[in-house]
């Protein structure tokens, strides 16, 4: 399924099923010799990337120290900290601030190599940033309150007023900054802003993160929430009622965000830490996103976790990253409305 | 050898004490006598160092420690201070408390300040571990390390059980010869004064501050008190009213006292000082005075006698039940102011 | 030179303010191009003044309901005689080992099981756990202060004919109005400052949404939210400072005999302890086993701990060890000569966590515009032990200062006669006397910096130490409960075995 995916959204640019396995350096032969410590700064919980690193550091034989905080708040140190900066490798929870980077110019082009194992969409169209991992923008639902046909058909039902009371988001998180970047390009101005304030009408309930919205879908304290696919994964499937739904046609709701890395510019180790990004888009890599994290992979020919349902292409929304990157306005915008 | 001239202090704007003059001789030892709050203790500590005086002058041993541009640190001016409570050196052995004010060890000099105190058996202890006689010999030892020239004692028989007290008066003389320095000591007892001091220095109040009246030896002290002040503070007594009816004699409610040294034409109406042991009591039936009690002091009684508003207390060697009748008569010639 | 030394903690009182400072007058760029909210706009939205009042409510609502809780238990430990009366008391102490955070944690995954009650988060339910963290304080606080008391005037009391109530209000009372009033005042400012809490049950109150604007970026609003903190809690802290001063002591009260506790009393006793020490120590105990029991049997895999729990133990020892040695001057100055070294001291330690931590930060940011270096000062941790000794000096502080009060000022007297001062005399008479309530100090300070959340997250990371706290806090956050119940369970374990060995300290502080 996910190869269709990929065959459909590579058009015109095939360069990467040319190359075949064999002429793939293997993982021991990436081994780095003398190596230096990487740092990293990861906008990606230790949580869900802290064991992959200490993988890493073993297969690669280097020293990687990660050190983890929100996106925004390890991006504005590495702009901080500037040409002292000791980062090595940004790693961003979701594609748009990687673009913000770029715009300012502050990271190094990967090597065409690298480029080439993932997927064209889920990279930087100049080559400064590779997506790591995919998480789709879904619905989870309370299964015992609701059957899918009571669902809202678009994400823009959301503000309708029959839903008061019953959703939940997580307006701090960065996923959901991310997301209302790709509305405001999808929508316009005018039509995102208005959707927001009717969803405020709705009187949702603010979640710091998404996973106590999913656990409280589960539990029952919670009908609605908006959030992204992979939470719902973590809960025991015995008996678990919530579910997670994604909306009937394209739709803004129907949204695959990145997570993603790229190498600041001017760092000393640069060809360590490519072999650093290359692990984490290796297969050996991605199983991880996929079979830990129960995310989407962003090279070709992965396989997702059997748990996971596979994406819907046909009603999946396109956002070009460069629109993504507009953080800037999306910030402004919820700060005006009080959602962050 | 080691004067004190004109010394004040305050603190802040209130007088402690005002224009003091002391001086004491080698070998002598001086009580600072008088009630609480006198500030006795602070002319004590002023010597010391540890409180700075107004204005005066402090001399140790011929040299000035305290002038109007001199202020020498109390370590520098070679002397002792004993305090009430000891104030030993909880965390030391006995003899690292009392070779503490020696810059070098010296175990030879410690094992003669332990044995001239006599508390070597106690060498090793730790100040808990000892009683309150053995602390405060420890202390003097302590004192005495540096071989001052003046030792100072702040209370040193506020702590003692009575029967001690004449023990320890002994023991500090004996220290003082042997060592051959002097000693000022701080009492508010006048017993505890007139059984150890050369010299006693009253101090009083006037005015909210103190000031030394009298320094004398304590038998001048006892029998010729500069003031009905000095006279309490020195002693049991009361005193009446008299008037002169010609020289050196007066009407008094005892009848006629014969007082010292006045003369009709200086003053009229006196007080008279009357000391227990100048009274007299004769049982007479036909007396105009009645025992009211009768208590026994030990060795002897007291006969509480009241005449008019005056109460005497009269020493008798034996027993006279109360009620009885009888005559109080004056011995000796009495002081009068 | 003491001087000197005793001026550093005022300087770290004062510097998350020089932050603050720098930031309000002169705010950064947002990096991503967004326009910076006005501070205008911001002050006016209101939103924020809302967030102040809900800190105010929730800390006064707390401290009210702990000091009367407290304040009880202190008042039947004194008077009465029960069965397992001591055992008891000293369980619900154990409530000071819980950290905010785990506690609330806990509490609500148990609430939200009883599905009868509505979802125990924001307000309410931050008021509910913060009561149960400062309880103790209030026993504490009382407890010291009735055990100094005479009971002759109880007693006379009642051999005249009074009831229980009208002994208490005319002989014990006046007694320790003081007393309570400052464990009101103390509690408050604990509840107000908490970050742990608060955050997990997602209250709308400054400490959470500062962190959040953090977290954001959102350095303006931050500010306003910090300044608003301050507002808060200075005025408060300068009414604590009115009743600090321990009062006189009688040297040897006479101790009230207890007399037997019966009836309806009783059952409530027993319930209001069973509910304390279940709710306080066993319940979230129990939960974060049965976290790591779930996570076993269904064959997740544990992150190892070793890193995170030698990251916590070597936090807290430098961060004690700092503290410890900071306090040691202002103490002495302030038995020596004046109130105002205890005043700075106290004050850095009244500011929350969260605040001081952001101001240190700013602090660092406005500095290495002009000297480069932002990277080395990160990560040297020097701004992580500074928070943690601006936090605790406090701590510190009381037992070293009531110990160096107890010292004979006679001894220094002796000592300058003898001119073997100050030298021999520090080293042979305040060194060995000070020593241990040193070594108490320290051991306080260990316990609060291992159990510190806000600091710990925000300036930990950078200094590549993990510590057990930023475990179980990003573990519980991203749902992996089974791994948040394993660090939480190591830290509680270290927490209870340190609260066991300060718990008669505790009383002195």
């Amino acid at each position: 399924m996910i190869a269709i995916l990929m065959m459909v959204l590579a058009c015109g640019d095939d360069t990467q099923n040319e190359i075949t396995v064999q002429e793939k350096p293997t993982i021991q032969e990436m081994s780095i010799a003398g190596s230096p410590t990487i740092i990293v700064y990861s906008g990606r919980g230790e949580a869900l990337v802290g064991e992959l690193f200490t993988q890493i550091e073993e297969e690669l034989k280097v020293n990687i120290e990660v050190q983890y905080g929100s996106t925004p708040e390890m991006v504005t140190r590495l702009l901080t900290e500037a040409d002292q900066s000791p980062a090595d490798i940004i790693f961003a929870q979701d594609s748009g601030h990687l673009g913000a980077l770029t715009k300012l110019g502050r990271l190094e082009m990967l090597s065409p190599s690298i480029l080439d194992d993932v997927d064209s969409r889920f990279q930087a169209k100049d080559g400064t940033w590779i997506g790591t991992s995919g998480r789709l923008r879904v619905l989870v639902y309370d299964s015992k309150k609701y059957t899918v046909d009571q669902l809202p058909t678009s994400l823009k039902d959301l503000a309708d007023p029959k839903w008061k009371g019953v959703l939940g988001w997580a307006p701090g998180n960065g996923s959901f900054q991310a997301h209302v970047s790709a509305l405001r390009h999808l929508w316009g101005e005018v039509e995102t802003k208005e959707w927001l304030e009717g969803v405020i009408a709705n009187e949702p309930k603010r979640f710091p993160k998404n996973s106590p919205q999913v656990k409280a879908v589960n539990d029952g304290g919670l009908g609605i929430g908006l959030v992204n696919h992979y939470y719902l994964h973590r809960l025991d499937p015995n008996g678990r009622t919530a579910v997670n739904y994604s909306f009937p046609d394209v739709d803004g709701g129907n949204i695959l965000m990145l997570a993603g890395v790229g190498v600041r510019k001017g760092s000393p180790n640069k060809k360590a830490a490519e072999q650093v990004i290359e692990y984490l888009v290796s297969i050996e890599g991605q199983s991880h996103f996929t079979m830990n994290n129960f995310e989407y992979p962003t090279r070709p020919n992965v396989p997702t976790n059997p748990d996971v349902p596979d994406i819907n292409i046909e009603n999946l929304t396109h956002v070009p990253q460069e629109h993504l990157a507009d953080v800037g306005p999306t910030r402004t915008l919820l700060k005006d409305l009080s959602l962050q | 050898m080691h004067n004190i001239t004109q010394l004040s202090h305050s603190f802040g704007a209130t007088a402690t004490f005002q224009n003091v003059d002391l001086s004491i001789e080698q070998g002598e030892i001086v009580s600072l006598l008088g009630q609480s709050g006198c500030g006795k203790s602070t002319l004590l500590r002023c010597i010391a160092g540890l409180e700075t005086p107004k204005n005066g002058e402090i001399t140790i041993q011929n040299n000035v420690v305290f002038s109007s541009k001199i202020n020498v640190q109390p370590g520098k001016r070679n002397l002792g201070l004993v305090f009430q409570d000891y104030a030993l050196f909880p965390a030391l052995t006995v003899r690292r408390n009392v070779g503490f004010g020696l810059k070098r060890i010296d175990e030879k000099r410690i094992d003669e300040l332990l044995d001239l105190v006599g508390i070597t058996e106690c060498a090793d202890r730790f100040p808990h571990q000892l009683s309150g006689g053995q602390q405060q010999r420890v202390s003097l030892a302590r004192s005495l390390a540096p071989k001052p020239q003046l030792l100072l004692l702040d209370e040193p028989f506020s702590n003692i059980d009575a029967h001690r007290k004449l023990e320890l008066g002994q023991e500090i003389r004996r220290i003082v010869e042997h060592q051959k320095i002097s000693a000022v000591f701080v009492t508010h007892d006048q017993v505890d004064a007139f059984s150890l001091a050369d010299r006693v220095a009253v101090m009083t109040q006037h005015n909210g501050s103190g000031t030394i009246v009298q320094i004398e030896s304590p038998h001048v002290l006892y029998n010729n008190p500069i003031s009905p002040e000095v006279a309490r503070l020195t002693g049991a007594c009361t005193f009446i009213d008299g008037t002169l009816t010609e020289d050196s004699i007066v009407e008094t409610c005892l009848g006629k006292i014969a007082i010292q040294g006045a003369s009709v034409s200086d003053k009229r109406n006196v007080k008279v000082l009357i000391r227990p042991e100048n009274l007299c009591f004769n049982a007479n039936v036909s007396g105009n005075v009645v025992i009211g009690m009768s208590c026994c002091t030990g060795p002897g009684f007291q006969l509480i006698v009241d005449v008019g508003p005056t109460r005497f207390r009269i020493p008798h060697p034996t027993y006279i039940p109360k009620g009885t009748r009888g005559t109080i008569e004056v011995l000796a010639p009495c002081l009068s102011y | 030179m003491i001087r000197l030394l005793a001026l550093i903690p005022v300087l770290l009182a004062v510097s998350p303010l020089l932050g603050l400072l720098g930031l309000i007058l002169n705010p950064p760029k947002d990096p991503f191009g967004g326009e910076p909210a006005s501070l205008w706009m911001l002050l006016s939205d209101g939103a924020v003044f809302g967030l102040l009042l809900n800190s105010v409510y929730v800390a006064l609502t707390s401290a009210v309901m702990s000091v009367l809780c407290g304040g009880w238990l202190a008042w039947v430990n004194y008077r009465y005689q029960y069965r397992g009366k001591r055992l008891l008391f000293l369980g619900s102490l154990l409530v000071f080992a819980t950290p905010s955070y785990i506690l609330a944690g806990t509490l609500r995954v148990q609430m939200n099981n009883l599905t009868v009650l509505p979802d125990f988060s924001g307000l309410w339910a931050s008021i509910v756990c913060l009561t149960i963290v400062c309880i103790p304080y209030a026993q504490v606080i009382i407890s010291s202060a009735l055990t100094r008391l005479s009971g002759s005037e109880l007693e006379a009391a009642i051999q005249l004919g009074a009831s229980n109530r009208d002994a208490f209000t005319v002989a014990i009372w006046p007694q320790i109005k003081e007393s309570v009033q400052l464990s009101f005042f103390i509690s408050f400012l604990y509840a107000i400052a908490d970050f742990g809490a608060v955050a997990t049950l997602n209250a709308p109150v400054l400490t959470w949404r500062l962190y959040e604007s953090i977290r954001n970026q959102d350095l303006q609003q931050a500010s306003i939210l910090g300044v608003l903190s301050l507002m808060a809690v200075v005025p408060v802290f300068f009414l604590v400072n009115r009743y600090r001063s321990q009062p006189n002591r009688l040297s040897n009260p006479r101790k009230v005999k207890p007399i037997p506790l019966k009836g309806n009393k009783r059952v409530l006793l027993y319930c209001v302890y069973a509910g304390l020490i279940w709710l306080g120590v066993v319940w979230p105990t129990v939960e974060l086993c049965s976290w790591v029991v779930e996570g076993w049997q269904r064959g997740l895999s544990f992150t190892s701990q070793w890193d995170a729990t030698f990251g916590s133990l070597v936090c807290a020892a430098i961060g004690a060890l700092l503290t410890t040695i900071l306090v040691i001057a202002p103490a002495w100055l302030y038995v020596q000569e004046s109130e105002f070294y205890k005043n700075s001291t106290f004050l850095a330690s009244a500011l929350p966590g969260i605040l001081l931590a952001f101001g240190l930060m700013t602090l660092t940011l406005l500095i290495t515009k002009h000297t480069g270096g932002y990277h080395l000062v990160l990560s040297s941790g020097v701004l992580l032990f500074s928070g943690y000794a601006m936090r605790f000096l406090s701590e510190g502080f009381s037992p070293i200062a009531s110990s160096m009060r107890q010292i004979n000022p006679q001894l220094s007297d002796i000592a300058k006669i003898l001119d073997r001062y100050p030298k021999p005399w520090v080293k042979n008479v305040l060194l060995p006397h000070i020593v241990p309530s040193i070594v108490r100090a320290y051991f306080l300070v260990f316990l609060a910096c291992i159990k510190e959340l806000p600091i710990t997250l925000l300036l930990g990371g950078s200094t590549g130490l993990k510590t057990l706290t930023f475990r179980t806090w990003d573990r519980y956050n991203e749902a992996l409960w089974h791994d948040a119940g394993f660090s939480g369970l190591i830290l509680l374990l270290i927490a209870f075995m340190m609260t066991v060995v300060t718990l008669h300290w505790k009383a002195d502080a």
